[in-house]
């Protein structure tokens, strides 16, 4: 079975070492990439060749909430936005990916259609299996 | 002659004093009751002047005054309106209601004088006003035709007029003018439906007063039988401070609203900003653990490292956001502030004497500026810091510039600087708790606090900025603190 591959977007370096170490203990998972901002990320995914097509699995991507500049959910409209009119490839699975358990981003989240769970920080071993589970839900 | 004996018996027998004149004034008879009302025995006053019961002012008229009456002679009340005194032997001026009627029987012109002692009236109706005058509500009886008739002290005091200019005239003067076409009808619909009642139905009531305002206030009305027919008592409550408080009130509840709206807002980027550090120590504690499991002594030391680090900026967030929530509320001293000193210090603080950085001050402002050092220099700090942070690297040289100048007692003061500049859709928020809008941003509080503190003085922050070409901010401060002026200056005596 070929290996998740994964995006971590965040802000916070120490947050994107976490995760990093964590599913790196974790066979199913790639090497992680890692951006710092919802702008680097869309670039990275609209670039050529596509990050999507060089992988057998849909991208797994963690987005960071509170992040300046552009927020995790502004990032994922924009995300949308350009799907839908680039008509490109929607082989993603976004999870959420914060320290905030606040029931509006919860809920904000829930509201997306390319979101599909919501992994509350700091990333432990519980939180990785709950991350597998997620994508291959 | 026989004609006045006919008359003496019909004195005697009156009791309302009387007197008989001839046409050239001569006193020819006068019953008791006025012989006893002027002091006078009969033998003193009949043959005399008339004129000696007329007190001085009017007493050189009188002769003119009563011959123009001899020509056209018809019973009527003397004085008609005005009021009537006369003086008694002893030289006590008397208020008095006089009747004149012609006697027409006679061989010569002659007339029939009677006085009435009004004294008591006089000091029942001095009573009456004082009484009126002492209340604190304004006062206004008008007639049914809509005249007034009567103010109190309170109405002159509330509508501005005197009340010589009130009496006689309509009471839609003061009435505000969108009212005044519709008001006689009220006015006859009142008089036609006497009870007593408040004026306008729960409406609310504005009258106008003599230099055009309009105030609020709310009117009595209460139906008046007098000799002179029915009449109206309006009773009137100026309302302007009730007015007044209830808006105080409404300002002071926006206020609280968007107080509760600030602090919900503190609550949610509190909780996260605080709470996001405190994940990545857990997930670095974590995996430290693991680390030490597996002997990777390195990489523990490392990221205990990294944890200090964390922990002791949180701290240092701690206090800023600390700061931020007691601003305004600890008493700050107030004294002189020395801009320019402040600011090369502040310089010093910020680039440790070693930035590449070239800082311009064009200070023109008035001295002295007396205000709050502390907070002068929590703002200069923040906007000199964020100046400084925010060069652009493809321009040869960064340069930060303060200038200031003072306009009708204000201070103006501007921190530019010729770096990336912000984009406008930022503008807005940059002000914002929390708000990091670049990787460059600090914690998102230093503006925040300016704001909150430019706020409290009584003060105005404003941000112009283009992409590209740099970034200023402007503030103004109040500087004439008229209290400590006058202090300092009484304390030199």
């Amino acid at each position: 079975m070929s290996k998740i591959p994964v995006i971590v977007v965040d802000d916070e370096t120490i947050d994107r070492y976490i995760v990093k170490r964590q599913l790196a203990k974790c066979d199913d998972f790639e090497q992680v990439l890692e951006v710092a901002t919802g702008g680097e990320f869309l670039e990275a995914y609209f670039s050529e060749p596509r990050l999507t097509t060089q992988q057998s699995k849909p991208l797994l991507v963690l987005m960071d909430i509170n992040m300046p500049q552009m927020s995790g959910f502004e990032t994922i409209e924009e995300l949308q936005r350009r799907m839908d009119v680039d008509s490109g490839p929607d082989s993603v699975v976004i999870l959420m990916f914060t320290s905030s358990n606040n029931p509006e981003d919860r809920a904000k989240a829930e509201s997306l259609p390319t979101v599909k769970g919501y992994v509350v920080k700091p990333l432990d071993e519980g939180g990785v299996e709950t991350i597998r589970e997620l994508y291959y839900a | 002659m026989l004609m006045i004996e006919k008359y003496r018996l019909a004195f005697d027998i009156s009791p309302v004093p009387l007197l008989l004149i001839s046409g050239s004034g001569e006193i020819v008879l006068a019953n008791a009751g006025f012989l006893d009302l002027f002091g006078y025995e009969a033998s003193e006053l009949i043959g005399l002047s008339v004129e000696v019961l007329v007190p001085e002012p009017v007493r050189n008229r009188h002769p003119d005054l009563r011959s123009a009456y001899h020509r056209v002679p018809t019973k009527r009340s003397m004085g008609a309106g005005r009021d009537l005194y006369g003086v008694t032997k002893s030289g006590t001026v008397i208020p008095l209601e006089l009747g004149l009627e012609p006697v027409l029987d006679s061989d010569e012109p002659m007339a029939l004088v009677a006085a009435i002692d009004i004294r008591q009236r006089k000091a029942h109706e001095v009573r009456l006003r004082q009484a009126m005058d002492a209340a604190a509500s304004a006062m206004v009886m008008v007639n049914h035709k809509g005249c007034i008739v009567l103010v109190n002290h309170a109405a002159s005091e509330l509508f501005q007029y005197e009340e010589r200019d009130l009496l006689g005239k309509r009471v839609e003067m003061l009435v505000p003018e969108e009212f005044r076409p519709v008001h006689p009808v009220y006015t006859s619909s009142f008089m036609s439906n006497r009870t007593a009642r408040s004026m306008g139905g729960g409406q609310d009531l504005f009258a106008r007063r003599r230099d055009g305002s309009n105030i609020p206030v709310e009117i009595a009305l209460t139906p008046v039988d007098t000799p002179e027919g029915q009449m109206v008592m309006s009773t009137i409550i100026d309302l302007s401070e009730r007015v007044a408080a209830a808006e105080v009130m409404a300002r002071k509840n926006k206020e609280l609203e968007a107080l509760n709206v600030e602090l919900s807002h503190f609550a949610y980027s509190a909780s996260h900003d605080l709470k996001a550090p405190l994940s990545s120590i857990v997930g670095l504690l974590n995996i430290c653990l693991q680390d030490l499991d597996d002997d990777e002594l390195d990489e523990v030391r490392v990221n205990i490292a990294k944890v200090m680090e964390i922990s002791r900026r949180s701290a240092n967030k701690i206090e800023g956001i600390l700061t931020v929530a007691r601003s305004g509320r600890d008493p700050v001293e107030r004294a002189v502030v020395q801009l320019d000193a402040v600011v090369q210090d502040i310089w010093l603080d910020l680039t440790g004497g070693k930035s590449t950085t070239a800082l311009l001050l064009e200070l023109n402002h008035d001295a002295p500026v007396i205000s709050e050092p502390a907070t002068i220099k929590i703002i200069m700090e923040n906007l000199l810091s964020n100046a400084l942070r925010y060069g652009d690297p493809n321009k040869p040289e960064h340069r930060v510039c303060v200038r200031s100048w003072t306009v009708d007692q204000s201070l103006h003061v501007s921190v530019s600087d010729n770096g990336v500049g912000i984009p406008k859709e930022n503008h807005e928020m940059v002000f914002l708790m929390f708000k990091r809008l670049d990787d460059r941003s600090g914690d998102g509080l230093g503006l925040a606090l300016v704001k909150k503190q430019i706020d409290r003085l009584g003060g105005d922050i404003t941000l112009t900025s283009t992409v590209g070409t740099g970034a200023e901010f402007s503030f103004t401060l109040p500087t004439e603190d008229k209290e400590l002026e006058q202090n300092s200056g009484n304390s030199g005596r």
